[in-house]
This record gives C-alpha cells, sequence and structure tokens, in this order.
C-alpha cells in the first residue's frame, strides 16, 4: 500500500509560551529533521532493514516529542509509521499500545472521518491480522475502507489496498469466496493504477495462490505464486522478508505436491529461512513457521529423525495460530 | 573553484532524494500477507 499524505506539520499554539529562538528553531530545524529521520526510518523498514529502522524510529520519536509535544501530527504519523513497523517484526503489543494512542490524537485534532484516521484502522486490522485474530481484525478493516472509499472513490489504488487487506482476514475465517472476490477486485484496481510490476499486486497475487492452494487449485497457485515472486525480487530484492513468505507457501505447494526426496521444497525452504533468520531472527513467528514447515518435510523424507536435529535452526518452535494451514 | 563548485553539485545532486522525505511526512500502511503452515 503506497502511503497518503501526511498530517500539517504546525500544530497551532505549539509555540506558545515558548522563547522565539525556540519556536524558530522548532519550525526551522525541528520539522525537517523529524521528517527527514521518520522518512528513513520507513525507508529503510520497506527494505526490510527492521533493526536499522527502529532506532532510526526510536531516535526520531525522543527528538519530536522533546521538541514538538506528545501530540504533535508530526509524531502521530511517527507512531503510526512504528506501527507498521512493530507488526512486521512481531512486536504485537508495542503496535496496539502505539496505534490506540496515534487513533486517539488523529481522531481527536482531525475527527472521526479523516481520511488518514482510515490508514490507522486499516493498520490496526493489519496488527490483528498477523496475530491470527480475524475476528478483531475484520470490524477495523471495514472501518477502514468504508472511510477511504467515501473520501476516494472505489477505483483508488489506496482502497483497492484496504479490499485486499479485508480480503485477506475473511479468507483467514475461512471464508474463501467472499476473499477471493476481494483479491479480484483489487488486483484489478492495482494492474489497471500501477502497471505490472508493485509490491501491493505481489502480495495479493501471493494472497490468492494460498487461497487456490488451500481450496485445491494448485496449478493456478504455482502460477501466481511465480508472479508474486518474480515481482517481489525485481522491486524489493532477492533478500527482502515479503520474498520469504512467497518461498515459504511454494515449498508448502511442492511438499503437498510431492517427489522423490522433496528436493525442491527443500530448497525453497532453505532459502525462505535464511532470510527470514536474517532479517526477523530466530524467533519471529515467521521464521518460526517456516522452521515447522521445513522440519516436518525433513521427518517425511528421512523417517529416522536425523534431518530435524542436522538442521542448524535447532529448537523447534510451534506455528502461530497467526499463519493459516495449508 | 570550479572544480570545488563541480564537486559540491554533485553532492547536493546525489541527495536530492531526501527532499520529498523532508517536505512531507507520509502515513504508512501495512499488507496483510499469507503464510501458510503446513499442518
Amino acid at each position: 500500500m503506497r502511503p497518503v499524505a501526511g498530517i500539517a506539520t504546525e500544530r497551532p499554539g505549539a509555540a506558545k509560551g515558548s522563547r522565539p529562538l525556540r519556536a524558530i528553531l522548532r519550525s526551522v530545524c525541528v520539522g525537517p529533521l523529524v521528517r527527514l529521520l521518520g522518512g528513513l526510518a520507513d525507508r529503510a523498514r520497506r527494505a526490510g532493514r527492521y533493526e536499522r529502522s527502529a532506532r532510526l524510529f526510536h531516535a526520531c520519536r525522543a527528538i519530536a516529542e522533546r521538541w514538538l509535544g506528545p501530540a504533535h501530527p508530526e509524531v502521530v504519523t511517527l507512531l503510526n509509521n512504528l506501527g507498521v513497523l512493530c507488526k512486521y517484526r512481531g512486536h504485537f503489543a508495542e503496535g496496539w499500545e502505539i496505534y490506540r494512542r496515534a487513533l486517539t490524537i488523529t481522531e481527536a485534532t482531525l475527527g472521526p472521518r479523516d481520511p488518514r484516521v482510515a490508514v490507522i484502522y486499516h493498520n490496526l486490522a493489519g496488527l490483528a491480522h498477523a496475530e491470527g485474530r480475524h475476528t478483531v481484525a475484520e470490524p477495523y478493516a471495514r472501518r477502514g475502507l468504508e472511510l477511504r472509499e467515501q473520501a476516494l472513490g472505489p477505483d483508488h489504488p489506496d482502497v483497492a489496498a484496504d479490499v485486499a487487506a479485508l480480503g485477506a482476514i475473511l479468507d483467514g475465517q475461512g471464508r474463501h469466496d467472499e476473499a477471493e472476490t476481494l483479491y479480484r477486485r483489487a488486483l484489478a484496481v492495482f494492474a489497471k493504477h500501477l502497471g505490472s510490476e508493485h509490491e501491493d499486486l505481489a502480495v495479493t497475487f501471493n494472497n490468492l495462490a494460498a487461497l487456490c492452494q488451500v481450496t485445491g487449485r494448485l496449478a493456478e497457485a504455482e502460477q501466481l505464486y511465480e508472479r508474486a515472486l518474480a515481482i517481489k525480487e525485481r522491486v524489493l530484492g532477492a533478500r527482502h522478508p515479503e520474498v520469504g513468505v512467497t518461498l515459504n507457501n511454494l515449498a508448502v505447494l511442492h511438499r503437498r505436491r510431492g517427489g522423490p526426496d522433496g528436493g525442491a521444497a527443500r530448497a525453497l525452504y532453505r532459502r525462505a529461512l535464511s532470510i527470514f533468520k536474517a532479517s526477523l531472527g530466530a524467533h519471529h513467528p515467521r521464521t518460526a513457521t517456516c522452521r515447522a514447515n521445513y522440519q516436518r518435510l525433513l521427518r517425511e523424507t528421512n523417517p529416522s529423525g536425523g534431518g530435524v536435529a542436522s538442521h542448524p535452526g535447532g529448537q523447534i518452535l510451534s506455528p502461530p495460530s497467526a499463519a493459516r494451514r495449508g | 573553484m570550479k572544480k570545488l563548485a563541480v564537486m559540491l553539485l554533485g553532492v547536493l545532486t546525489s541527495l536530492a532524494w531526501l527532499l520529498p522525505m523532508i517536505a512531507e511526512a507520509r502515513l504508512a500502511g501495512n499488507h496483510n500477507e499469507t503464510l501458510l503452515a503446513d499442518e
């Protein structure tokens, strides 16, 4: 999903009671510095460099809260973007706390129907989705979609991103037909407005592929995974965590189809695990899911158990509830 | 002097990609991506 324009950067009355020099410093130096650091932090997050992104966000947040005040629009933007990072790092409790604060401030300052409020609802839904709490996610996703559709109309790529996100939530509830309709609606808008090489398109191809796989359409699923993977590798780079997601899913598909020794699935799992461990760490829910999948394959192809013991990942972790059962 | 000016221009040009970030803060959105567990 593309970002939307941020909120106005000047808070009326921010300089109240301050000395003129401090007010000038705040508007001339601190605002641009905060935007620069926040922009770099978000750029690092999009590139999958989460640790670097977190360091930048925390430094930037400290400066912004110290100099601009805790309810300044720049701080709200930072909070929202830090919340996105929390989701991708698996720091869910911190994410909820941050989003609730951002939502409270934004609704109070901009009103409950502002499109920027819709972004926070979209992200709250995404956080619940990442935790596997799809029924919690659904009302947030619907609220975000409603607000943004009213503001932008149905044929806008940001609205399509909301539609695709809602599709993933319904898919997680097993409502495959509704989810597929939403995925295909979103894909049509993405293809029309974003072209054939965009992250949003790739993520939705991956999700539609997973849906096809779960509903038994393996050939279509494989084709869609290949398209998703090709776009992600070109747009995000071969070591991005989102590439790892599609590699994992494709490996599940190959494992299901079977083979003499699970060679194709094994190679895909190894690539995915290597990416997840490097970018997310050994204990991230996604790493744990991928590792459990790989260990299952090793147990099947080497029933004596040597495969599991020889795996360098070590500890076996249960897959989190957030992961879909393939 | 001319060489210095060219170098300065080069540095400034190479940093031009930072300008949109400074001009406008943006609210990011996340993706809900399906990761399959093989069970």
